[in-house]
């Protein structure tokens, strides 16, 4: 982001100015963090009867909502981590009216039962094609504001919404924005449960970076960030760079060397003007697969030759997929506001051909850089460097 | 809002109305690309033959910044891993399932082309390609890539009648297929917006990504290098004539 900066000869900052967030943490940012604190948070079981084998799949959903299957719920849940994130805000309505959206989602078409999980049925009485999901969550929003600004809808997969942060980030930086409303959608439902055990992906327990590390386990949330311009030197978390690329390995997965995430890390360190020994600490995108954690295991070595604290943050929400961007950028910066770099519960037991030591307990963040991966189906990478600054 | 005009080196267009059924795109599909795909859907067929025909004869740069629109995606896999679950009280397919993102027609672009540069699927409705477009000059802006491929798909569910009732289509409405693309890169010369008037072609009509198609349609059937796009506003490309 920097290098236009450069050529504009205007060096805008952005900073995240307001956020919300509904995770399997609590509803509320502070409520969030203040449980983050307290520990590994505990899924809850899902048992699926009705397509063939009965299977018990957890699941990390939101406290204290609905049912999973209630209708309206995914309105309740979307409007208010969007009014959460527009009220600290403080815009005025006529930049809430004009906001642009980006939306990050990985689920192009919502689950057929989604009429019922998530989706209000409100929403087909007034024009909405009921298949589309992000034409649904883009009216939920806009209704909701008032808005009529321009929207943009990411799909890719698991860095969807990290993506449309960081469009966001740089259409600011141009100048082409003063303010972005980021939204990241993920909801529990059939679908996504089905396909994930399809795949033979879903384990019992979230385990980042753990020598018994098994598999991945879905979470559901959603988060709102908004974005505005700022001088360099403002407080708050800024959103200094990003990037993204596609590693042609595999569909399902990276290359477990490491090599083309550690390509784009360097890309994005280079660009922008950062060394890697000034990054402060790294939050993984640690989904505990196996082979996730082996690939990342390996960038982190291929980039840090001494590697800052590396912390997961997927046990405390589980994996919410298209919206683990916003969402975990919520959590740190929640948590790097507060001077704290999280734990990361379910690591218990070191494997030797990862060598990687995530935090074991929390412990104190100052100002500074830090690291967010996300990596998705469709070898999405996307890396992005925030800066803490009190 | 400033941007500066991003030049068209080159183009592909495909569209098809549905009458009885789809031709097979299998050999047209082989002729320009490297590998021979199988467990493909038809979503990523008409990804990677756009793209790749756009792209044929043309150098791409590595950091080529891939940008893929679709206002509908990849319908058809969705609707098999719902018919599995809902209709056949089944597991989905694993194939199926990793169809129903676009993040795979993606995925086989930048495998297919060998891109390492910023790649993103984004959506807007019936203005995903605008959408698109608005993304890629962003990163041209930025000086993150120095050349985008930028294309809108749009496949249909069969029978048609089922693609109608998912999207809410009249029962006259005529569904199609297609994949639209265009190679660009920065120019600084300045252009003069195309008149709206030209582009309007009806037979594109009720199909999702009209707007590329009426862009691309248009271009091809012209000197494509004397064409560009540049931003008018917010999130809004139009047409401009470099001559």
């Amino acid at each position: 982001m920097p290098e236009a900066s450069a050529k504009s000869g205007v060096k805008p900052g952005v900073i995240v100015r307001g956020m919300g967030l509904s995770c399997a943490l609590g509803v509320g940012v502070e409520a969030c963090f203040t449980r983050l604190q307290q520990g590994a948070v505990t899924p809850i079981p899902w048992t699926i009867s009705n397509l063939g084998d009965a299977f018990t799949a957890p699941v990390y959903a939101v406290p204290g909502t609905p049912p999973l299957d209630m209708p309206g719920r995914a309105v309740a849940l979307i409007e208010g981590a969007v009014r959460e994130a527009i009220s600290a805000s403080a815009l005025t309505h006529a930049e809430i009216a004009a906001l642009p959206l980006f939306i990050g989602t990985s689920a192009f078409s919502l689950d057929r039962d989604a009429t019922r999980v998530n989706v209000d049925e409100s929403t087909a009485a007034i024009g909405v094609q009921p298949v589309i999901a992000h034409q649904q969550i883009t009216l939920i929003v806009q209704r909701l504001l008032g808005n009529s600004g321009q929207s943009f809808a990411f799909q890719t997969a698991c860095t969807s919404s990290a993506n449309a942060v960081l469009s966001a980030a740089r259409m600011i930086e141009l100048g082409w924005y003063e303010h972005a409303l980021v939204v990241g959608v993920e909801l529990a439902n059939l679908a996504t449960i089905a396909g994930f055990s399809s795949l033979q992906l879903i384990a019992t327990e979230l385990k980042p970076f753990d020598r018994n590390r098994q598999g991945i386990v879905l979470g559901e949330g959603v988060g709102a960030v908004v974005l505005s311009a700022a001088s360099r030197d403002a407080t708050g978390l800024h959103i200094r760079a990003g990037g993204t690329n596609i590693d042609s390995y595999r569909v399902t997965m990276s290359n477990p060397d490491g090599v083309t995430i550690a390509e784009l890390q360097q890309r994005v360190l280079k660009r922008s003007g950062i060394d890697a020994s000034e990054i402060a600490g790294i939050k993984a995108h640690g989904t505990g697969s196996p082979m996730n954690d082996s690939g990342e295991a390996a960038v982190i070595h291929r980039v840090f030759p001494k590697p800052p604290p590396v912390c997961a943050l997927k046990s405390y929400l589980g994996h919410t997929l298209g919206a683990c961007g916003v969402n975990e950028l919520i959590v740190m910066a929640a948590a790097l506001r507060a001077g704290v770099f999280p734990a990361t519960p379910g690591f218990d037991e070191i494997d030797p051909a990862l060598n990687i030591v995530p935090t074991r307990v929390a412990s104190v963040a100052g100002d500074g850089l830090y690291l967010l991966n996300y990596f998705g189906f469709g070898g999405h990478n996307t890396v992005m460097i925030v800066e803490q600054r009190s | 809002m400033r941007a500066r005009v991003m030049r068209c080196t080159a183009v592909s267009h495909y569209f098809h109305r549905l009458e009885g059924e789809f031709p097979s795109i299998d050999g047209r599909l082989a002729a320009v690309t490297r590998e021979r795909y199988r467990r493909i859907d038809r979503f990523v067929q008409l990804t990677l033959m756009g793209a790749a025909e756009c792209a044929r004869k043309h150098a791409l740069s590595r950091d080529c910044g891939l940008y893929l629109s679709s206002g509908v995606g990849p319908i058809t896999s969705n609707v098999l891993v719902q018919d599995a679950i809902h209709r056949d009280s089944r597991m989905p397919m694993p194939f199926s399932f990793v169809n129903t993102l676009g993040s795979s027609a993606c995925y086989h672009v930048a495998k297919e082309l060998d891109l390492a540069g910023e790649a993103v699927m984004v959506a807007r409705g019936s203005a995903s390609f605008s959408a698109a477009l608005t993304c890629a000059q962003a990163d041209l802006e930025s000086g993150i890539v120095s050349q985008v491929l930028v294309g809108a798909v749009e496949e249909c569910v069969l029978p048609a009648e089922r693609h109608r009732a998912l999207l809410r289509m009249g029962a006259d409405v005529t569904v199609a297929e297609g994949t639209h693309w265009m190679l660009l890169e920065p120019d600084e010369r300045e252009g003069v917006a195309v008149h709206d008037a030209r582009l309007v072609n009806a037979d594109f009509d009720g199909y999702e990504s009209r707007d590329a198609a009426r862009l691309t349609s248009f271009v091809a059937g012209h000197d494509k290098t004397q064409f560009g796009i540049v931003m008018n506003g917010p999130g809004k490309s139009v047409l401009v004539s470099l001559e």
